[in-house]
């Protein structure tokens, strides 16, 4: 018993041994293979490179048991290869089913050991114009023995180049020239936007701090003591002002940041949005008049514009639609605000002659989004962790 | 001055990322764009089958085929993805990780695994960096069997791994108590040379290493390691050499061995013995980045191909927008000096994911580079946080603190 305990305790513990070195323990990349996609002669081509390596583990190439695989051995499976290749790629276009023609089995040296080239010529109903074509290129091989392998797809087609990775979560890429135009591009950054307005809660809080205050009327009293506007043309008005220059203000700093001409850091600017959730907040509760509320949008604004440069940087952007990606993210953040708004202030409109808009709404309101902002403040200066 | 150090690094760090997301577009050809070629039949294509590395006798054959003959098998799975997960401890090569998560899968969610489910999966995810989870997973297993030595063994090294040193010397205890003094002995060694106290360290391991019970192979490669180790943490490099020299030839299979000595030539200028270590047929990324830098030492003239095939390797993964693996990159930015700014920009992102004493080194390395000094503050503040013994990083964190720019003064 014990002499089995030993045992059981080295060999394990011995990998043990290697954690406490991890990053050397893992000292090797990961699996990739290749995949290209070409036309030259307006004949679609299909090529995988693929790791021999790879192939081993699931083929056993190494027949004589020598311990290494020679280009005959691997050759000796062709039959074997050409079919699992062909379960684990399939091409369609416009929705029709290409059909692979013969393989062409070769060698290639990549970085990190030989690679099997196999390439065939893909046979597309109906697909006239190459540069045209609108593929799905499906992937699985080796995800069933290999999680972290990743298939690299590049597209080289006339007038047209792109390029996806495929994994095990993601096999699947669907590419056409369409869906790289400005277009398209406009509309995704647009849903990006919007998505992220509604989803950024600091941004929201803060929008509807400074128009929380629309439907009344502004006085030396003691904010629960407001009056309701009674007309909606002012109250409106205000809300447009605030609206207003909020957009303005964060159009011009995420155009800046994402052209690169200022950039100033997530950790300034992240911390700077919380404290001005605070002020807006503060502003409602202490009445402050040095800035008015459309001032305050303004000046704020030009900081949540920072913030939103931040996330637009995170989603990657396309180089040769800059302009329209920019502009996607830009009119999705303001539709996603307006329909904030859109929801926000008829309700606000309705309920601005009780005591629970003025006191609950406005008051309680504004003190739990001062309290809220605080909080946020301290953890993104790091003062405190919650 | 905080956060006027903090905005340069920014700056750098997105510079590198839009250099990055530019390089990985602009090769996305280059990494498919190889000439095909129909090699003769005799043509070695693979210098050392899968199936046939680090000895395996065939055992890796018989497992991969009950496995995938009945891949929701959950005995056959576990016993698949541990001997792939070993083998990559051991070859030092992430793609087995990939395999053991892949056998994994249909459990990957389940709560209600066996120890040894909770167990391996523990591994695999730790092994992806995912360290709460992987040890999460091991105290459920330890919950389940207290008894089984590997898990506590796993999860000492991942307290350790979390620079936790209070849960490390309770598990310590817990070993001695559950599985006597000797065994334990080896644990504490290796928190006394990790915390200022090599000296002491040593004698307990040359001790071990002489004692009946621990002359099995893999018990010797293992103390052998540990030893070493705290020669190298206690400035005893040559000593630490010739430790590591003498275990490499009776484990020549070791990754981690093999890779712990070729670093630690090529740290004192013991180039021509670094690049016949590293040197393999098929070297890891790691491996590759020592003969590079053992190349570079020794001027031998292979410095310009060895640096081209790493750059088109770390190239290669960096289409895949995702790594887990930056030491050999860090290497190469910092060390190797290809670019310090990005390099200091890739510890910053780095470190929030690894902090072990070689990641520490080469961030406070590339803050020292690029003049930056307040940049490496996290490590400091680590090192005075773990009191990890790392001699090189103390010479180094005296030269940051030394720095004009630590002060404020000139950057």
């Amino acid at each position: 018993m014990r002499v089995s305990l030993f045992k059981t305790m080295r060999q394990l513990a011995l990998t043990a041994a290697a954690i406490l070195m991890t990053g050397s323990a893992l000292a090797h990349s990961s699996s990739n293979s290749y995949l290209t996609l070409s036309a030259p002669a307006q004949q679609l081509m299909l090529r995988a490179d693929i790791n021999l390596r790879d192939l081993d583990l699931i083929f056993d190439l190494d027949n004589n048991r020598d311990g290494r695989v020679t280009w005959g051995e691997t050759l000796a499976r062709s039959s074997e290869l050409d079919a699992w290749l062909r379960q684990g790629i399939a091409l369609s276009e416009s929705g029709n089913v290409c059909t692979l023609g013969p393989l062409d089995l070769q060698a290639s040296v990549h970085a990190d050991g030989t690679y099997l080239s196999a390439e065939w010529p893909a046979n597309c109903p109906g697909l006239a114009d190459v540069s045209q074509a609108r593929i799905k290129l499906r992937y699985s091989l080796i995800f069933a023995q290999d999680n972290l392998h990743r298939g690299i797809v590049k597209v080289d087609l006339p007038d047209f180049q792109s390029s996806a990775i495929l994994s095990p979560d993601r096999p699947e890429a669907q590419i056409a020239k369409a869906d790289s135009s400005a277009i398209k591009v406009f509309a995704r950054y647009l849903v990006e936007g919007v998505w992220h307005i509604w989803i950024g809660i600091d941004h929201i809080v803060f929008l509807l701090s400074l128009l929380v205050l629309a439907p009344l009327l502004p006085s030396r009293q003691n904010l629960t003591q407001w009056q309701a506007v009674t007309q909606a043309r002012p109250a409106v008005m205000d809300v447009l002002a605030v609206v207003t220059a909020f957009t303005l203000a964060h159009s011009i700093t995420l155009g800046l940041s994402v052209l690169k001409w200022v950039e100033p850091s997530a950790d300034l600017i992240e911390p700077a949005i919380a404290m001005s959730v605070v002020v807006a907040a503060l502003n409602n509760l202490f009445g402050w008049n040095a800035l008015r509320r459309w001032q305050l949008a303004f000046v704020f604004g030009l900081v949540h514009g920072f913030g939103f440069a931040n996330v637009l940087l995170d989603l990657g952007l396309p180089a040769s639609s800059l302009a329209a990606a920019l502009g996607g993210f830009n009119v999705g953040v303001e539709l996603g605000q307006l329909a904030i708004v859109a929801v926000f202030f008829p309700l606000a409109w309705l309920l601005r002659h009780t005591l629970f808009y003025r006191w609950v709404v406005v008051a309680g309101g504004s003190l739990a989004v001062a309290v809220l902002g605080t909080l946020w403040t301290l953890e993104r200066t790091g003062v405190y962790k919650f | 001055m905080k956060l006027r150090i903090k905005e340069t690094t920014f700056f750098i760090r997105v510079f590198t990322d839009l250099s990055l997301i530019a390089w990985s577009v602009g090769l996305a050809s280059q990494a498919v764009a190889q000439e095909r070629f129909r090699p003769a039949e005799a043509t070695v294509v693979l210098p050392s089958s899968v199936h046939a590395q680090g000895a395996r006798d065939g055992s890796l054959r018989a497992l991969d085929k009950a496995w995938r003959s009945q891949p929701n098998e959950l005995g056959a799975s576990l016993a698949y993805a541990r001997a792939v997960f070993m083998t990559g401890i051991n070859e030092g090569d992430l793609r087995w990780f990939g395999s053991a998560k892949a056998a994994l899968a249909p459990w990957w969610l389940a709560t209600d695994l066996p120890a040894e489910g909770l167990f391996l999966r523990g591994l695999v995810k730790q092994g992806f960096h995912d360290f709460d989870g992987g040890l999460k997973d091991i105290d459920s297993a330890i919950a389940k069997e207290p008894a089984r030595p590997e898990f506590w063994s796993w999860r000492f090294a991942l307290h350790l791994l979390q620079a936790d040193m209070t849960a490390a010397r309770q598990d310590c205890e817990e070993m001695a108590r559950l599985f006597g003094s000797q065994e334990a002995a080896v644990y504490r060694a290796i928190v006394l040379y990790r915390t200022g106290q090599a000296p002491a360290a040593i004698e307990m391991l040359q001790t071990l290493v002489r004692a009946p019970d621990m002359q099995s192979a893999s018990s010797q490669e293992w103390l052998g390691f540990h030893l070493g180790e705290a020669l190298r943490v206690a400035g005893q490099s040559q000593r630490a050499i010739a430790v590591w020299d003498k275990q490499l030839k009776a484990s020549a299979q070791s990754h981690l061995l093999r890779l712990s000595l070729a670093e630690l030539l090529n740290q004192q200028g013991q180039y021509r013995q670094a690049k016949l270590i590293a040197n393999t047929p098929e070297p890891t990324d790691a491996l590759l980045m020592q003969s590079l830098l053992a190349s570079r030492g020794l001027q031998d003239g292979e410095q310009a191909r060895l640096a081209g095939l790493l750059d088109a390797r770390i190239k290669s993964q960096a289409l895949r927008q995702e790594s887990l693996i930056e030491r050999p990159r860090l290497i190469y930015l910092i060390g190797y000096g290809k670019d310090p700014a990005a390099g200091l920009a890739l510890s910053v992102d780095n470190w929030k994911l690894q902090k072990e004493p070689p990641d520490a080194v080469l961030f406070a390395q590339a803050a020292l580079a690029v003049n930056q000094p307040r940049a490496a503050e996290p490590v400091i503040n680590w090192a005075e946080k773990t009191a990890y013994t790392e001699p090189e990083l103390k010479l180094l964190i005296g030269q940051l603190k030394a720095h004009p720019g630590w002060t404020g003064g000139a950057k």
